[in-house]
Parts: structure tokens; sequence; C-alpha cells
């Protein structure tokens, strides 16, 4: 696969972190022997087809280390186009499966094979429903990344994240197992579980957001172009996900309904006004929004 | 990572052998440099049963605040929290530390586990005697886990400079923060699903595995009458 030449400018838009490595350790800012995505960089600002996937990857992955790169950068570096969101996309799809059953595992393994299902289908459904947007506003904004990188981007930042779900997973499922089973007394528990979760999942998605931000700033044409997308692009995805994820709740169960793959009022009424309706006036009163049993409406 | 700086007493080069001593010499004065050392293969399982070792002889002196069977009890208890701890970690101390950007391998990534564990366990036996005295001198349960938390709490602040030794620099170092944290919250959560530890279940089960959280336990411990 031909490379671009060296671009004389592309070490300004190299990411804090990923200078090489000298053999003793040290930081240097020569590639380590043997990092392939760290050798003659490719300049951001030519673009060819097939180096597309080997860029995004490599851009993706420069936060992380060598080996990373080794296993998540050459599968994609190699085939650009499909290929290179493949090992993304498995990615995504096997992190969020394993997060999703240790989520759910503690209102039993019917919702554990559910969460399973959804939360990768809440990845994938909003990563889908932002897409165009996303490759549109990069245009209005200059950036012609078009909707092949910027599902390529967009892909291996909820492959970080997804990751690192799934190594929390064992943990998660600690608390599942180990934490009094649903009930309506065990509502503090439900709350707890539920906080502990929401903060995981959290904390991995922003892991995956700064992963989004460094590879846009080596897509993109100078940074202040890559900070707009980025600040566009990570406000629609907050939006979309959020709502994708209220609609496809529940995934950690409920002490009040059954287990269900979906509430049956699912697209009754979206997130944000339920924040509006039901938990801001609680907040500002001083209460907790609560419903005519006591519990919170979820 | 920076190499550590030559010290005259202290040859850049790591030994070849490992000799327990040469080992747990690195882990506690020169962490940076066992991520270098050329250690045989045995060498983790030496510092995982050393660690394993420690938080057992820990767990046998917390065991006299209600003595008897609870000491041999407590001294189960405890190695099996920690291993059980690490191994429900593992899978993020990997992912964390290639994500922030770490050079560790395998290899590396074994040694740094279990070197951490050799000093969490090192630290705890070295804090055994403190344990000991205020296990025979507490009064309240309460106090008694107080004390273990803070014990705990320091044998893992060593082990997090071990660490952030083994790590490098930058984001690496952060990630095994947050790790740490992580590792020490599962841990507690652990004691609390097997537990108890320091004193004997009413229904004389060793592992009841009653489910709760670690703060309702805590809340449990409150509700002890002292020893009398």
């Amino acid at each position: 696969m031909p490379l671009a030449p060296p671009c004389p400018t592309a070490a300004t838009f190299r990411p804090a972190g990923a200078a090489g490595r000298a053999p003793g350790g040290a930081e240097s800012a020569s590639p380590a022997p043997g990092d392939r995505h760290d050798a003659p960089r490719p300049c951001h600002r030519t673009v060819s087809a097939d180096g597309t996937g080997r860029r995004i990857v490599a851009a993706v992955a420069g936060t992380a280390s060598a080996r990373w790169r080794r296993w998540a950068g050459p599968g994609a570096a190699a085939g650009g186009g499909r290929c290179g969101a493949l090992r993304p996309l498995v990615l995504t799809v096997a992190g969020g499966a394993v997060y999703g059953a240790a989520l759910g595992a503690w209102s039993g393994p019917r919702l554990a094979l559910y969460a399973a299902i959804k939360l990768p289908a809440v990845l994938l459904l909003t990563a889908a429903l932002t897409l165009p947007f996303q490759a549109l506003v990069a245009l209005v904004l200059g950036e012609r990344l078009g909707l092949g990188r910027a599902a390529r981007l967009n892909l291996a930042a909820f492959a970080t994240a997804a990751a690192l779900l799934a190594s929390l997973a064992p943990v998660a499922a600690l608390l599942s197992f180990t934490l009094p089973a649903p009930s309506p007394a065990e509502r503090t528990t439900h709350n707890l579980l539920y906080l502990v979760q929401t903060a995981a999942v959290g904390g991995c998605g922003l892991a995956g957001t700064v992963a989004l931000g460094r590879a846009l700033a080596r897509a993109c044409s100078s940074r202040r172009a890559a900070r707009r997308v980025f600040a566009a692009w990570v406000a629609v995805l907050a939006l979309v996900g959020g709502e994708v994820a209220w609609a496809l709740r529940p995934f950690v169960g409920s002490v009040y309904h059954e287990v269900a793959l979906l509430r049956p009022d699912a697209l009754d009424g979206n997130v944000y006004e339920f924040i509006w309706t039901d938990v801001a006036p609680h907040l500002l009163a001083g209460s907790g929004g609560r419903d005519e049993r006591g519990g919170k409406r979820r | 990572m920076t190499p550590a700086p030559d010290h005259p007493s202290h040859p850049s080069t790591p030994p070849a052998d490992d000799r327990p001593a040469s080992v747990f010499a690195l882990i506690l004065a020169r962490p940076a440099v066992l991520a270098e050392a050329r250690l045989s293969r045995r060498a983790p399982w030496l510092l995982l049963a050393a660690g394993l070792a420690g938080c057992a002889l820990y767990g046998a002196l917390a065991g006299f605040f209600a003595g008897g069977v609870q000491i041999a009890v407590a001294a189960l208890k405890v190695p099996l929290i920690v291993a059980l701890a690490l191994a429900l970690c593992l899978p993020s101390f990997a992912v964390f530390h290639l994500l922030a950007g770490g050079e560790l391998g395998a290899g590396g990534l074994v040694r740094a586990a279990s070197g951490f564990v050799a000093t969490v366990g090192l630290l705890l036996a070295a804090l055994g005697p403190l344990a000991w005295l205020f296990s025979i001198s507490s009064r309240w349960l309460a106090t008694a886990v107080l004390c273990h938390l803070v014990a705990f709490g320091v044998a893992l602040g060593f082990a997090l400079r071990f660490l952030r030794a083994m790590a490098g620099g930058g984001a690496p170092r952060a990630a095994a923060v947050v790790w740490s944290l992580l590792f020490w919250l599962t841990a507690v959560q652990l004691a609390a699903y097997l537990g108890p530890v320091l004193v004997a279940e009413p229904a004389g089960e060793l592992f009841p595995l009653d489910r709760g959280s670690f703060l309702g336990r805590f809340g449990e411990i409150l509700d002890y009458d002292p020893v009398e």
C-alpha cells in the first residue's frame, strides 16, 4: 500500500503521549523501533482511500501503547475500507455485550442476555443515527471527512470505550452477584448499583471521547477545526446516546417492574422530558422524584 | 519510563538471579528495575506466593480479635480476598495500562501484578504486630475494622508506589492510581461478601455468602456488641 510522503508538519499535530519510547524507556521524540504506526508518518493532509483505515486506527491508538496499536492497528491498516472498521466493530460489539451481561446479571440471566444484546445496540444505534449529521457538520466546518471516515473514527472511539467496559466486566459482575437481589425493599441497593454502573459507563465513554478527540486532531486540517468538529460530534453523540439508552432500558433492572426486553412505554416520552418533568422539579424542591409507590419512575 | 539512576551500591544492571532476597529487594527498593529485570518464569509465582503468605500472616494476627478458630479463618480469608480481587481486576489492569500508553508486555504486566500483591503482602506482614496489638486490645469491632482498613490502605499506598514506578511516566501512572482504587473497592466488596473475617458467623458457616454491599456491612458492624 503506497504511503503518502512524510509530512514535515505532522509532528505538530501529534497527540501528547504518542511520542515514541526509547529502548531504555525514556520518552523521546523519535519513534520506537518496530513501531510501524509511528514510522514515517503520512501527512494527514494528503488522504488516500487505502490509507484511511490505517491513519484513523493509528490516530485513535496513537494515545495508546505500541502493543495496543499492534493488536488493534494492523488488521485495520492492512485492509483499509471495510476491513478498517471490522476490528473496532467486533471489539465494540463484544466489549459491549460482555459488560451488558454483567450489568443485567443483577436481575437474573434473562436480563443479562437482554442487556448483552442491548448495550452493543445502544453504541451502534447511536453511531448510526448520528453519522449523517457528523459527516455534514464536518463538511460545514471545512473538513471533508465523509461518511466512511466518520464511521471509522466513531467506531474506533467506541471500541476504546468497549474495551475498557469489557475489562471492568468482572468487577461489575461481582457487584451484580454479591449485592442483594432486586426487591421493593432494595431500592437503595438498586440506586447504588445504578449510580456505580452509570459512573463506570460514563468514565469509559469519556475515555472513548478522548480517543475521538485525538483522532480528530490528526484527521482534521487544523487544531481549531478539529476542536469545532469534536465539540459538535460529542454534543450530538451525548444527546442521541442518552435517548437511545433511555429507549432501550432496562439494563440494570428495576425493583418494581418485571424483567423485559423493552419497557412498554419505551418510546412514550424521551429522557429529556423525563428529566424536565420528573427529575428537575424534585431536585429544585429538595425531594427525590418519587412515584405513588415511593420509587423513582424509571 | 525513566530508568532509575545509578547508585554506587546498586548497580543499574538488574540481577540475573531470582533468589527471593534479590527479588524482594527489587520490589521494595527499586521497583522500576523489576520491569526490565531478567527473572525466571517462576519469579512472578514466587512474588504472588510471598504476597499471599504475608496476607495470611496478617490475617492470622488480625484473627486474635476473636481468637480461637477465627485466627485460622482470618488467615484463610485475607489472602483469598486479595487473590480474588486481583483475579477480577487483572483484565482492567492490562487494558488501563495499554490504553494509557504503557509499554509493559504480558510478562511485565504479570510481574507488575504479582509485585503489587507481593508489596501488599509484605507491607501487611510488616504491619502484623500492630494488627495483633490492636486486635487483642480493641473491644469494639468497628474500631478493629477501622484499624485494618487503615493498614490495608497503607499497604495499598506502598503497592501503588510500586505500580507507578513499574508503569512509567504520565498517563500509565494515572491509570495505575485509578486501578488501585478499583482494586481497593473490589477487595472491600469481596471482604463483605466472603466475611465475616474478624468475628465468627453466628451460624458457624465459614462462607455464609450473604449478599450485601460493603456499606451495608459497615452499618452492621456498628451494631456489634463489644467483646468482653
